[in-house]
């Protein structure tokens, strides 16, 4: 299962449909990265190219570079790659823009929100809870044997995580897809496993 | 480090002067008034407009008709405010400008200060690049990189604010300011073709060199580049039909047997008929807009397409193109003649030379009709004259009857579609190119809109005719109500129109007054023979005329209405 989930998971919902429709927006996110002059105005400027062709701008971030004429802007947008392509031209074409690259999905390191649940021995809880604090996880469920944490992380960071716990039990993680996960009654569970 | 000798606003002028700008349009406010200071001590002539909007468009027309980039200096606030349709206007039509406008005191900004307006701000999305000037130290800079974005690449207007306060501090001059542009030299395209060009343009060469029937589209990119003289022989090498843009008039010799006029909307019927029949179509710095396309899936269906623009935002924009080369249209034209090969077109000339004959262009009859009025000043101009219009019939008239055959010499608002451009733009082309005619075509609507700057050709003696085609109404809407919408007239009368003769004669300017179609060749003649500044003609036209051929608004080429309709037709499904 590699879904971007950069918003939390689903709020819990009997309507198919909805749940479609949003799967369906997610898949269509993309992200974008640029680097721009670091004047006043040039956030401006760029998403009225977005605005102006009815995108909207589903996350930002802008930070200055190292170099500080410079700052980065990373973006995510809903919509298909052949407009996408049309935006990035008109994007390149404004003067305070030096960088434009649309990224796929596997450049887009995307922090996204996932569960994990560790069954061990109850004898190595502390040690595990230990490392949970490490990562500064949150720790969501809780029971005998096992603790379930939920992290907004990097896939790479998690992939870390559940390296080090490996050795303390079984790791099992938790989708948050809703539509994979929905039984024949139409409820969601978070019993799949990804 | 010496003591600075002049403030930013001399440095600014200064600046100004050493990019070889000889002429300012504008009107004065506080907030821009160091700047009309300096102006007192340069060689650069300043142009009072009447209205700020007039400014824009005569920079605007200054720039169309000389190359170089039109500056425009007005105030802050609504003077700043009232440049934005002729910065729209220039940016549509890829025209090179240079907007300066003064802005409040910087401790003011935001502080919603006396004739304060966040004009950089509202004037974002309509510039090719704009400025706020909050440092004195960036004054030499920015003018100097407002002049090469302007002036390079896809031109287009660039906008200056400056602070009050920065444009009155003391300031060193800068004449070698260094530009800092980082992100644009990557995207500018040199005067030479790189490799990959090169491989473009040999695949558009391998494509063409297949076609049978070719098309040339040129458009305002050829025009722009300068790149007639490859057009011509380009077509002349494959023998291939060239049709135009409104703006591309200009870009190849509309008298010339290859040509087949203007395409599109209200373009000729062959030049519409060859894009249903031709097997490629090479456009050449035409954007493939609405009024040319009317339905893009059945554009050109039988044809390979390809395009050749300085934009790459441009291309695959509308039209996915067969093959594409991006750049200068000289450049890779030049690169293009030598790599395709010379055609035998005789039976697709013939096609279409058969077509034009059974559908020319018409004059009306009934009256003294618009077009009859062009066509003679055409006939007796020998079409050597510089034409600005305004929006509208009357434009669509000058533009298939008064052929064009040099570049810069058919000067109209194509993108923006801006009524009230004809005459300020017509003023603008007078103070660029002062030994040549120029004809300014209005309708009686848009002539009104701008009409206070006949103040300004008049002060300054300009050769500017300026003929209004008057059929009492607002022409364009009222053909579109007249076949889509069954006649039911809304918003187009234009009751109250003033005597235009006797306003031309309230400013000193002669008037001259046409209504009976017999006495077109002489009235005509003594418009043209009047030598003491500008004159006006009104010509008092048939009301009801409409212009032919129409596309209706997103249909394709198939569809066009050759004359008058006996009924209603179908509403256009194209927006405007």
């Amino acid at each position: 299962m590699d879904r971007e989930m950069n918003h939390g998971p689903a709020i819990e919902s009997g309507d198919n449909l909805d749940l479609l429709e949003e799967d369906d927006r997610r898949s269509r996110l993309r992200t974008l990265s640029m680097l721009v002059a670091n004047k006043p105005g040039v956030l401006g400027r760029v998403c009225l190219v977005f605005s102006r062709r009815g995108y909207n701008i589903e996350s930002l971030t802008v930070s200055h570079t190292l170099d500080r004429r410079f700052s980065r802007m990373v973006m995510t947008t809903c919509g298909e790659a052949e407009q996408l392509e049309d935006i990035a031209k008109h994007a390149r074409n404004l003067i305070d823009v030096i960088h434009f690259t649309v990224l796929d999905n596997k450049q887009a390191r995307q922090k996204r929100d996932q569960l994990i649940r560790i069954v061990s021995d109850p004898s190595a809880k502390p040690v595990v809870l230990g490392i949970i604090e490490e990562f500064r996880y949150r720790t969501v469920d809780f029971s005998n044997d096992s603790i379930t944490v939920r992290a907004f992380a990097y896939d790479d960071e998690v992939e870390t995580f559940t390296e080090i716990l490996k050795r303390y039990g079984r790791i099992e993680k938790l989708s948050l897809n809703l539509r994979a996960n929905t039984d024949a009654n139409g409820s969601a569970s978070t019993r799949g496993f990804a | 480090m010496s003591t600075p000798t002049m403030n930013g606003a001399e440095a600014l002028v200064k600046c100004l002067e050493h990019l070889s700008v000889t002429h300012i349009f504008g009107h004065p406010g506080g907030a821009a008034i160091n700047i009309f200071d300096a102006l007192v001590d340069s060689s650069i002539k300043f142009v009072l407009a009447r209205h700020e909007q007039g400014a824009a468009h005569m920079a605007d027309g200054y720039a169309r008709a000389s190359g170089k980039p039109g500056v425009v200096l007005v105030t802050s606030g609504p003077g700043a405010l009232n440049t934005v349709t002729g910065l729209v206007t220039a940016r549509m039509d890829s025209v090179p400008m240079i907007v300066i406008s003064g802005q409040t005191n910087r401790g003011n900004l935001g502080l919603d200060a006396f004739q304060e307006a966040d004009v950089f701000g509202v004037t974002m999305p309509l510039v090719k690049h704009s400025y706020l000037l909050l440092d004195h130290k960036d004054i030499c800079r920015v003018t100097h990189e407002a002049h090469h974005i302007a002036t390079t690449g896809r031109p287009g207007p660039v906008l200056i604010d400056i602070c009050k306060d920065v444009s009155g501090a003391p300031t060193e001059l800068e004449l070698d300011a260094r530009l800092d542009l980082p992100g644009y030299e990557a995207t500018f395209v040199a005067d030479k073709l790189n490799l990959e060009q090169k491989k473009d343009v040999i695949n558009m060469a391998a494509l063409i060199n297949q076609s049978r029937r070719p098309l040339l589209l040129v458009g305002h990119g050829a025009v722009l580049s300068n790149a007639a003289g490859e057009v011509r022989t380009l077509a002349e090498k494959l023998q291939a039909p060239v049709t135009n843009t409104l703006l591309g008039k200009g870009g190849f010799p509309e008298s010339h047997r290859l040509s087949l006029g203007m395409l599109g909307m209200h373009g000729t019927a062959y030049s519409n008929y060859a894009t249903t029949r031709c097997d490629l179509i090479l456009s050449i710095g035409s954007r493939f807009d609405d009024r040319i396309n009317g339905n893009n899936a059945e554009f050109c269906s039988m044809a390979k397409k390809l395009h050749i623009d300085i934009d790459p935002s441009e291309i695959g924009k509308i039209v996915q193109p067969d093959a594409s080369v991006c750049g200068n249209a000289k450049d890779v034209l030049a690169e293009l003649i030598v790599n395709v090969e010379a055609q035998d077109t005789k039976d697709w000339l013939k096609e279409l030379d058969d077509y034009r004959e059974k559908h020319p262009l018409k004059i009306s009859n009934g009256g003294l009709s618009a077009s009859l009025v062009v066509d003679e000043l055409y006939r007796q101009s020998g079409g050597k004259a510089i034409v600005t219009t305004d929006v509208g019939q009357h434009q669509m008239w000058a533009a298939q009857f008064f052929l064009t055959d040099d570049k810069d010499c058919f000067l109209s608002s194509g993108g923006a579609g801006t009524m009230g451009f004809g005459m300020p733009a017509a003023i603008g082309a007078a103070f660029a190119k002062p030994e040549a005619t120029v004809i300014a075509f209005v309708g009686d609507g848009g002539f009104q809109m701008t009409q206070a700057e006949l103040a300004t050709a008049m002060l300054h003696k300009l050769n500017v005719k300026i003929v209004i085609l008057d059929n009492e109404c607002l022409g364009m809407v009222r053909q579109w109500q007249e076949l889509f919408f069954e006649s039911r007239y809304s918003g187009i009368d234009l009751e109250g129109n003033p005597d235009f003769v006797k306003l031309a004669e309230s400013y000193g300017m002669k008037g001259f007054y046409l209504k009976d179609p017999a006495k077109t060749e002489t009235v005509i003649r003594d418009v043209l023979a009047w030598d003491a500044g500008p004159c006006l003609l009104h010509a008092s036209v048939i009301k009801e005329e409409n212009v032919f051929p129409m596309i209706p608004a997103g249909k394709s080429a198939r569809d066009i209405v050759l004359e008058k309709p006996t009924g209603t037709l179908e509403k256009p499904t194209g927006s405007t």
